[in-house]
C-alpha cells in the first residue's frame, strides 16, 4: 500500500482496506510534539517484531516525512463531529476511541508514538481479545498507597499506549451516549477508562512484565529483557512536578551508563 | 504515627461547622422522609445524627471509592452507574467532583457542598453559591453559607429544584 502522502477520509480508507489482512495497527500524530521519525520508527519496530502480515495506518493532520508504505487517515475527519467540538483538555486523546466504531474485521490495535517496541509481539497480537486490552501500570498499582486518592479522583493506573481489540463497539457507544457528562468529568482518556471501565471490570490488561516504564519502574532507565515494549510518557510527571527525572524517547540519546539503550533501539528501526 | 496538629484541628472544626449547618437546615426546612448522602468519604456524623433522629429518616450513603465500602454504603458512581437516587433529599458532599446532580434529578430537595480548592481530580470547581444554585436548577433557595478553609472556601446551598 502506498499512501503518496494523501490523507484519506474514513470512507475511502475502509473501502481500500485489504480484506485478506486481519491485523490492523493504528497510531495518531497531530500537532508538532512528535516528528515523523516517531511514526516511521514505530512502523519499523512492528515490521521487525511482528511476523504476521499487517496494515499500519497513521491518523494525522500532516503527512510530511511519513514513509509512503504507511497508510494515512485524515485526523480532521475521523469520528463524529459531536466529539470534535470539545477542547483537548476534556478527555485528551479521546480520538482513539473512535477507532472502535470502524467496521474492520480481525484484530485492531492502536499504538502510541512514544512507545518503544523491542521484543517480539507476534504472539500478543494474535490472541483472541474478549475485551479491549490495555496496559495496567503494574509498577504503580502494587504500591502500598496505590489507591489512596481514588476517592479524590487523582489515581490512574490504566495506560492506553498499546491497545488491542476485536469487537469493542460497546466502548464507543457508551462514550457517545454519555459524552457530555464524560467530557465534563475527565481530563484524560486514561482517567476515564480507569474510573469507569477498570472499576467495573470491562477491560482486560496485558500481563505484568510485558510492558515496562522507563521513567517509573524501580530501578528506572533499565533494559529488561523479559519486557517487549517500554513506555516513556513524561507529560504528567512534568505537569504534576513529581520531582522525577524523566526522559522522552528521543531524550535518551546522550544518557550515560547504558541508559541510552532506547535511543539505540529506536534509531535502529531506520534501517 | 498519626499526624496531630493545627491542620487536623482545623479539619475537625470545619467539619463540625458543616455538620451543624446541615442539621439546622434539615430541621428548619426539609420535609424529606428518605435521604441520600453522596460523596461523604469518611464523614459519618450527619448519617449518625439522621439515623438517631426522632423523625426516623431512611438514609442511604453512596460513595464510588471501594475504600469506603461498608454495610451501610452503596459503592457506586451516582452519575454513571445504573442506579437511581429515589430519595426525597440528596446531600452531596462532593459537588466539585461530579456532574451536577440537579441536572439529573428534578423535584428534589438538595443540600449541596463544594469547594474551590482545585484538587487534581476535581472537574467542577465551585467558586460561588450562585454557581451551585444555577448548575442544579435550584428554584426554591432555603439557605446558603460559606466556610473558609486554609486552602479555599466551602460553598453550601440548600433548597429545591
Amino acid at each position: 500500500m502506498s499512501s503518496d502522502g494523501i490523507l484519506q477520509s474514513t470512507e475511502d480508507f475502509l473501502a481500500k482496506l485489504d480484506p485478506e489482512i486481519k491485523l490492523n495497527f493504528f497510531t495518531f500524530k497531530w500537532g508538532t510534539l512528535y516528528g515523523p521519525e516517531y511514526v516511521n520508527r514505530l512502523y519499523g519496530s512492528i515490521n521487525k517484531y511482528c511476523s504476521t502480515p499487517f496494515n499500519f495506518t497513521c491518523i494525522t493532520d500532516d503527512s510530511t516525512g511519513i514513509l509512503p508504505e504507511i497508510g494515512l487517515l485524515d485526523y480532521n475527519q475521523i469520528g463524529p463531529d459531536s466529539w470534535r467540538v470539545y477542547p483537548q483538555n476534556q478527555i485528551f486523546t479521546r480520538e482513539k476511541l473512535t477507532l472502535f466504531d470502524l467496521d474492520i474485521p480481525g484484530t485492531k490495535l492502536w499504538v502510541d508514538l512514544d512507545l518503544l517496541i523491542h521484543g517480539d509481539i507476534t504472539e500478543l497480537v494474535n490472541r483472541d481479545f474478549e475485551k479491549p486490552t490495555f496496559i495496567l501500570n503494574h509498577w504503580n498499582i502494587k504500591k502500598e498507597h496505590a489507591h489512596k486518592w481514588f476517592g479524590k479522583g487523582s489515581d490512574c493506573h490504566v495506560n492506553s499506549s498499546f491497545v488491542a481489540w476485536q469487537d469493542a463497539q460497546w466502548l464507543f457507544d457508551y462514550t457517545d451516549k454519555n459524552l457530555e457528562k464524560l467530557m465534563f468529568t475527565y481530563k484524560s482518556l486514561d482517567k476515564y477508562l480507569f474510573y469507569q471501565h477498570w472499576r467495573t471490570y470491562r477491560l482486560n490488561f496485558w500481563e505484568e512484565g510485558i510492558v515496562d516504564n522507563y521513567n517509573f519502574s524501580v530501578p528506572a532507565y533499565e533494559y529488561r529483557e523479559e519486557s517487549k515494549m517500554t513506555l516513556f510518557n513524561t507529560s504528567h510527571i512534568r505537569i504534576q512536578r513529581m520531582g522525577i527525572k524523566a526522559f522522552e524517547l528521543h531524550e535518551t540519546k546522550g544518557l550515560l551508563h547504558g541508559k541510552n539503550w532506547p535511543y539505540k533501539y529506536w534509531t535502529s528501526y531506520d534501517e | 504515627m498519626e499526624k496531630i496538629g493545627l491542620t487536623n484541628i482545623g479539619q475537625v472544626t470545619m467539619s463540625k461547622k458543616v455538620n451543624k449547618w446541615i442539621e439546622d437546615v434539615i430541621n428548619l426546612y426539609s420535609e424529606a422522609k428518605t435521604i441520600a448522602i453522596v460523596g461523604m468519604a469518611d464523614k459519618r456524623n450527619v448519617y449518625a445524627w439522621l439515623c438517631e433522629n426522632p423523625r426516623k429518616f431512611e438514609v442511604t450513603m453512596y460513595d464510588y471509592d471501594p475504600q469506603r465500602a461498608d454495610d451501610n454504603v452503596v459503592t457506586a458512581d451516582v452519575i454513571f452507574d445504573d442506579i437511581e437516587l429515589t430519595q426525597d433529599l440528596i446531600i452531596n458532599y462532593a459537588c466539585e467532583k461530579m456532574w451536577p446532580l440537579g441536572k439529573i434529578y428534578k423535584g428534589k430537595e438538595f443540600i449541596l457542598i463544594g469547594d474551590n480548592e482545585h484538587h487534581n481530580g476535581d472537574c467542577n470547581f465551585i467558586d460561588s453559591n450562585k454557581q451551585l444554585v444555577e448548575q442544579n436548577g435550584i428554584t426554591e433557595l432555603w439557605e446558603f453559607n460559606e466556610i473558609e478553609r486554609w486552602k479555599g472556601t466551602y460553598f453550601m446551598v440548600a433548597g429545591c429544584n
